[in-house]
């Protein structure tokens, strides 16, 4: 059956492999229904040229610089098999005569009124004139701009209107989109030949293209000149080697460390081999899975395999050291011992990282799933796999001889190292940090960082340059793109229409320091078709543009431009759909603002804001919501941030109430939960001024820290005070028993993260960075400064002394409360009172509990039920006691008396009678039925820990005729006592719980354990018959049974030894009825030596 | 050139030898020249400069020709110059004025008053430095001091032609190649006075200046070199601001 579910898990992984994909686009990792998102993928998908790659050239000299970018243009032409086109300079400069048809195309755009008044002044006779004017402009005029423009221009097609004369003005000189102003720095446009689908593509596309650089600039490369690359290609090859980078990184890196811990902690090769074997299967498992889940995986989700392997050698360590401190287990006894735990400590932490999908990132969300599917893997994997070949003798199931202990606990690692911290020095260390905390943050809380920059790479080539060509090119700040989308021209002209005014208010008034919208380019179809008349009538002009031109003194090539213009209008008057101009100059101008697909067109305006602080969001709230988008990397980070805040306090509250639960269910004690909730805090104090001083700040991606320390992080302190309890709050031992097990797993926990804070994401990076702090805070407070924290509190010390509700007062109001109501009320209350006692005072269960086990062989399950029924008994017992003190005969309460016929014939010999009894049931209730049969009963008792509450009980006990003997307090009471048995009298003495003077190690439940040696004392002296008696509830009333009497030969019991072979024999005659009726065995203060 | 003997010419061919040594003279002739060339250059630009020290002011009538690639015939204007030292000056064209292009001390205008519109270029050390160098080269007929005119352009030639001196001109400016190829500044022989300028453009286009009825040393009132934009005037920053 088992082999079945792994090879279902083989085929889930087989399949998985299959359809696993990586992405490396960082805009997956965000909210798709963002705006700001929804845009900026737009933008990537549509316009940011998938094939151009930006070479930048840096020189010593504008002269350099542009010699170094031509010879760079030209080799790069040279490689047709790779590079389509290379562009260093403004295509119109290099291809004046391209202009034509851009100028046709934004004449044919103008409103009809416009063309026609150009048609007008182009009429034949108006020619002459014209051209008079151009001639006289040309002798006259100092303006290079002007001499240029009517030498090839005589017409003045160029004298567009001003609207669309803006355009021309952007363009200009055009060099500021290649060239700095001192003309040192410069760019390249690179386009590929191919399309670059995936990151491999990429990068063995741009290696060419480096080489090729390279050789173009020759020896000057690195020494004068200074190449970086920029643009799609770089980013997507750079993220990619990176990632390879990151996993390998971490994986490698984590491993290494969780073997040297390892090896420090318990110096084995091969349970170290094996572990790493089983960690690499369970990391390839779960990226398997995680691509049968998900498909495709991206960049940043990588970053699960280092926090996984964190993370999922703990249950392996469990398990080992479970192992090791249990030889006489089994591997299946081990395994059903330890499950339970792995498996609560499994659960919290896959709802910490599965906490992660709630919170607005699906980048983030799917790493928490990642992480989430890989625990419970691991946990599976450990349980089940981890220990069999390393104890293959052990896989049979025998009998346990000791009882599982709970993981992490009882037995000591191998280290006698005192790793403890005193009290005084955890006091110190405690209020030192706090006050260095304090120090570091009263000058702030760590920053928060609202921008986009996390999801960039560190270190990123690709963005230095980028933000090179950004400062060069006077670009202070990246730009804004507000799309538009539509089914065709004149659904995106209207848009376009609408969105001008807008953007044309928001310059005005300032939120915009400029824009370039596209508006002027788009093609308008109503008035390209309005306009073809007129335009066919112009080219019907040509041969008198020709004429006059030549008349008036113009050469063939000033004619060059009005030639171009008129042949563009010519294709676009036969054409019946939208004309759209298509050389390269103008395909290069419109694809940086206009995408075409078969079923949608889509524009690209670029706003430059005027600060920082621009009130984009007014500009926003105008633009029309449908088709529309307003987007830029500057606002992603506000908008991711926006949601990240927005969707926090779904991932912290149901972590924090998980955490809450879980202390809950393991502490039950206010006490403990807050030493616990104080550790969490103090590591959160820690870990803000550790922020502070270095400078880290918060960011969307680290933000996701919060969830996982609060998951990951509480589960120190919690085995820390377990093992605490279990060991009294003994710090020293609970060291001993856990700390190195903490160190170890916490250890490779901070590794997992801690090379996380080494991926080349910058939110990765950081995300690591600040988990690995948190956790190794909480683990070394945990460790180090909990324990001193807890023996301050006295929150895990079991209690030694009898609880406080031993006291007269509450005897008092027992006994009125008893004598007035009615039985059955009281015996219901007092029933609802022992189970609540038991749910609430932990400590004293726990003190119950240890007393009760060596009866039950250590199961822990009977154990915990007979405790339970064991405070119930007790109030039953005590609301019994107060109703027998408050007058009820006897005979109502005691059913029945076994063996009476003992007694008499102990009685007979005349030398008294010792009735010896354990505190079982309700002995109390005996002397009242030995005074009714007409004996002299005196019982010994210690002092109760109240004075008022030992004299009450006297006075009952005198009005019952029974006298009592306080042992302790008259030195001569043992004389008193022989006395009295020497008269035949009968006396009755608890041996169990004696004081110390008289307690004598004997064995019960085959245990050392600490009984009277009174009983055999006062059987030396006096000879008396040695009675045990026993009174125990039995259904709704008591029965009494009088055990065979002890026999001895008192000659034989003259020194120590025999007397406490004697107080043995008292011990194992009480044992059965003790072990029969363990439910009713009360003792609320430990009883067993140690 | 060199001189042969008439008797070597009528009475008999040179020999060989004779015209080896002719040819070997004329030879080194032709390697010295440089040398030769260089320092006559150099001693006239330094008389040229020598004369420019004295001319404080300089305003003279030109006809200004434009041969443009597309036209096929060229272009004239007349205008006037008015120049002041150390570089204020005002070209006018035209009567009435169609351009003037006009040099203060921070920055030079070129105004068309017909047009109502003005050009403004700023100078100094708000200027763009290639501009500036640009710029100055409508000084060029005007050279302050030799280290001045050395940083600004390198002699390509000199030659001497009916009674003036013709300075062909490279700008040092690289930025400046790129706009002009060379420069031609045209002297008087006996006093040094401005008789021509000579741009000529990358492209192919030249255009000249040629200058009559110049007077050094004239007075005339600051009001030439003053002008502010009038209200309605629409000026514009070519340069950017």
């Amino acid at each position: 059956m088992k082999r079945r579910w792994w090879w279902l898990l083989l085929l889930l992984v087989i399949l998985g492999v299959a359809r696993l994909r990586f992405d490396v686009e960082v805009l997956n990792l965000l909210p798709g229904d963002l705006p700001a998102v929804q845009g900026l993928k737009l933008y990537q998908e549509h316009f940011a040229n998938a094939r151009e790659l930006l070479v930048t050239v840096t020189a010593n000299d504008s002269e350099t610089a542009a010699g170094a970018a031509r010879d760079l243009a030209e080799r790069l032409r040279r490689e047709t098999n790779l590079v389509a086109e290379v562009t260093w300079q403004p295509p119109w400069l290099e291809h004046p005569e391209q202009t034509a048809e851009l100028i046709a195309h934004l004449w044919l755009n103008q409103p009809p009124e416009v063309f026609t008044a150009l048609a007008s002044r182009l009429a034949v006779t108006n020619l002459t004139g014209l051209l008079a004017a151009t001639r006289d402009q040309l002798a006259t005029t100092l303006s290079p701009t002007d001499i240029a423009q009517l030498s090839y221009d005589p017409f003045g097609f160029t004298r567009l209107p001003e609207n669309v004369a803006g355009l021309a003005s952007q363009f200009g000189e055009g060099q500021s989109m290649f060239s700095s102003a001192d003309g040192k720095f410069r760019v390249l446009f690179v386009k590929a030949r191919t399309d670059l689908p995936g990151y491999r593509e990429c990068t063995e596309w741009l290696a060419e293209i480096k080489a090729a650089a390279r050789s173009a600039i020759g020896s000057q490369a690195d020494d004068s000149i200074k190449l970086g690359f920029t643009g799609r290609p770089a980013f997507v090859a750079e993220i990619s080697s990176s990632m390879q980078g990151d996993i390998a990184l971490s994986v490698f890196g984590t491993a290494v460390i969780i073997a040297i811990l390892f090896w420090l902690a318990h110096r084995r090769w091969k349970p170290m081999l094996w572990l790493l074997t089983l960690l690499t299967i369970v990391l390839v498992s779960t990226l398997a899975l995680g691509g049968l889940l998900f498909g495709t995986i991206n960049v940043i989700s990588m970053g699960f395999a280092a926090i996984l392997l964190g993370l999922a050698v703990d249950y392996a360590v469990v398990h080992y050291q479970e192992a090791l401190a249990h030889p006489d287990l089994s591997i299946p006894q081990i395994r059903r011992a330890i499950a339970p735990s792995i498996f609560w400590a499994a659960l919290t932490t896959i709802a910490a990282f599965l906490v992660l999908n709630f919170g607005g990132l699906p980048g983030l969300a799917q790493l928490g799933s990642l992480v989430g599917i890989g625990v419970a893997l691991s946990a599976l994997v450990m349980i089940f796999a981890f220990l069999p070949p390393l104890f293959p003798e052990r896989m049979k199931a025998g009998n346990a001889t000791s009882p599982p202990a709970s993981p992490l606990t009882t037995v000591p690692i191998e280290s006698s190292r005192r790793i403890a911290v005193t009290t005084k020095a955890a006091t110190f260390l405690t209020l030192g940090t706090c006050l260095v905390c304090v120090l570091i943050l009263l000058r702030g809380l760590p920053a928060m960082d609202a921008s986009a920059d996390a999801l960039r790479p560190r270190d990123s080539q690709a963005y230095s340059t980028l933000d090179e060509v950004k400062f060069h090119l006077g670009q202070n700040r990246d730009p804004l793109w507000v799309l538009v989308r539509g089914r065709d021209e004149a659904e995106v002209a209207s848009r376009l229409a609408v969105i001008e005014p807008v953007l044309q208010s928001a310059a005005s008034n300032g939120t915009l320091a400029s824009f370039s919208s596209p508006t002027l380019i788009w093609p308008q179809p109503a008035f390209q078709f309005a306009n073809r008349l007129a335009a066919t009538n112009l080219i019907g002009l040509r041969p008198e543009f020709h004429a006059t031109a030549r008349a008036a003194g113009f050469s063939t090539e000033a004619l060059g431009l009005t030639e171009g213009i008129l042949d563009t209008w010519q294709r676009a008057a036969t054409t019946t759909n939208v004309f759209w101009p298509t050389n390269a100059l103008c395909s290069w101008i419109l694809e940086k603002m206009v995408a075409r697909s078969p079923t949608e067109l889509y524009a690209a305006g670029f706003l430059f804001p005027a600060t920082n602080g621009a009130n984009i969001a007014s500009v926003a709230a105008q633009l029309p919501r449908d088709d529309v988008w307003l987007s830029g990397w500057h606002l992603l980070g506000n908008s991711v941030h926006g949601v990240v805040q927005r969707n926090f306090w779904k991932l912290v509250v149901p972590m924090a109430l998980l955490v809450l639960f879980s202390l809950w269910l393991a502490f039950r004690q206010p006490a403990e939960i807050l030493l616990s909730l104080s550790t969490l805090a103090l590591s959160v104090v820690v870990l803000l001024a550790v922020m502070k001083l270095t400078g880290w700040s918060w960011n969307l991606l680290n933000l996701m820290a919060a969830p996982l320390i609060l998951g990951t992080g509480v589960d120190y302190s919690l085995f820390m005070q377990l093992a605490l309890r279990r060991h009294a709050g003994d710090a020293a031992l609970a060291h001993r028993s856990v700390g190195r097990a903490l160190l170890l797993c916490g250890g490779t926990a901070v590794a997992g993260f801690g090379m996380l804070g080494l991926s080349s994401n910058a939110g990765m990076a950081s995300l690591g960075q600040v988990c690995a702090i948190g956790i190794a805070a909480n683990m070394l407070i945990s460790v180090y400064l909990l324990p001193s924290w807890s023996e301050m509190l006295g929150a895990n010390r079991r209690p030694a002394l009898p609880s406080s509700f031993y006291s007269a007062r509450l005897w008092q109001l027992g006994l009125k409360l008893a004598h007035r109501l009615p039985l059955r009320v009281s015996e219901s209350f007092a029933r609802a009172c022992g189970v609540a006692y038991w749910f609430f005072a932990q400590n004293r269960r726990a003190v119950v509990e240890e007393n009760l086990k060596p009866a039950m062989n250590g199961d822990r399950a009977r154990v915990r039920r007979a405790a339970r029924m064991l405070f119930s008994n007790f109030a039953m017992k005590v609301v019994d006691l107060w109703q027998y003190e408050g007058g009820t005969r006897i005979n109502q309460l005691v059913k029945s008396w076994r063996g009476w016929e003992i007694i008499e014939t102990a009685q007979a010999r005349g030398r008294g009678v010792l009735y010896v009894t354990p505190h079982l049931g309700n002995w109390e209730l005996g002397g009242a039925f030995l005074v009714q049969r007409g004996c002299k009963l005196l019982v010994l008792t210690q002092a109760e820990p109240d004075e008022r509450l030992t004299a009450m009980r006297e006075a009952a006990r005198a009005r019952m005729g029974v006298d009592t003997l306080v042992v302790g307090q008259d030195a001569f009471a043992f004389v008193e006592v022989i006395k009295r048995l020497q008269a035949g009298e009968h006396v009755a003495l608890l041996v169990d719980r004696p004081p110390p003077a008289t307690s004598v190690n004997v064995e019960l439940f085959g245990k050392p354990f600490p009984a009277s040696i009174a009983a055999a004392e006062l059987a030396r002296a006096t000879g008396c018959g040695l009675v045990p008696v026993v009174i125990v509830r039995d259904g709704d009333g008591y029965a009494a049974e009088v055990l065979p009497e002890v026999n001895y030969d008192r000659a034989a019991i003259g020194d120590r030894a025999s007397r406490i072979r004697l107080t043995q024999e008292i011990l194992r005659a009480l044992e059965p009825a003790i072990r029969q009726h363990i439910e009713q065995w009360y003792h609320f203060v430990p009883v067993w030596r140690e | 050139m060199a001189r042969v003997s008439q008797s070597a010419f009528v009475l008999d061919r040179p020999s060989k030898r004779l015209r080896s040594g002719v040819g070997a003279a004329f030879i080194a002739f032709l390697f010295q020249t440089p040398a030769l060339f260089a320092t006559d250059t150099n001693a006239v630009i330094n008389r040229w400069l020598a004369a420019q020290t004295n001319v404080q002011t300089f305003n003279a009538d030109f006809v200004q020709t434009r041969r443009l690639k597309t036209l096929t015939q060229p272009l004239t204007a007349t205008g006037h110059l008015w120049f002041a030292q150390p570089n204020q000056f005002r070209w006018e064209l035209r009567t009435p004025s169609q351009t003037i292009a006009l040099r203060q001390a921070e920055e030079m205008w070129v105004i068309y008053p017909l047009l109502k519109r003005a050009e403004r270029y700023p100078l100094g050390a708000k200027a763009p430095g290639e501009w500036r160098e640009a710029l100055a080269l409508l000084e060029a007929g005007f050279p302050r001091n030799r280290a001045d005119f050395d940083s600004r352009f390198r002699v390509l030639s000199l030659i001497e032609t009916n009674g003036a001196w013709r300075f062909d001109l490279q700008p040092a400016s690289a930025f400046a190649r790129k706009m002009m190829k060379r420069i031609s500044v045209g002297v008087t022989t006996n006093d040094f006075a401005l008789a021509s300028t000579e741009l000529e453009f990358v492209d192919g286009s030249v255009m000249r200046n040629d200058f009559t009825n110049g007077v050094v040393n004239a007075a005339f009132g600051k009001e030439v070199f003053d002008w502010k934009p009038p209200a309605d005037f629409k000026i514009t920053q070519p340069l950017g601001k």
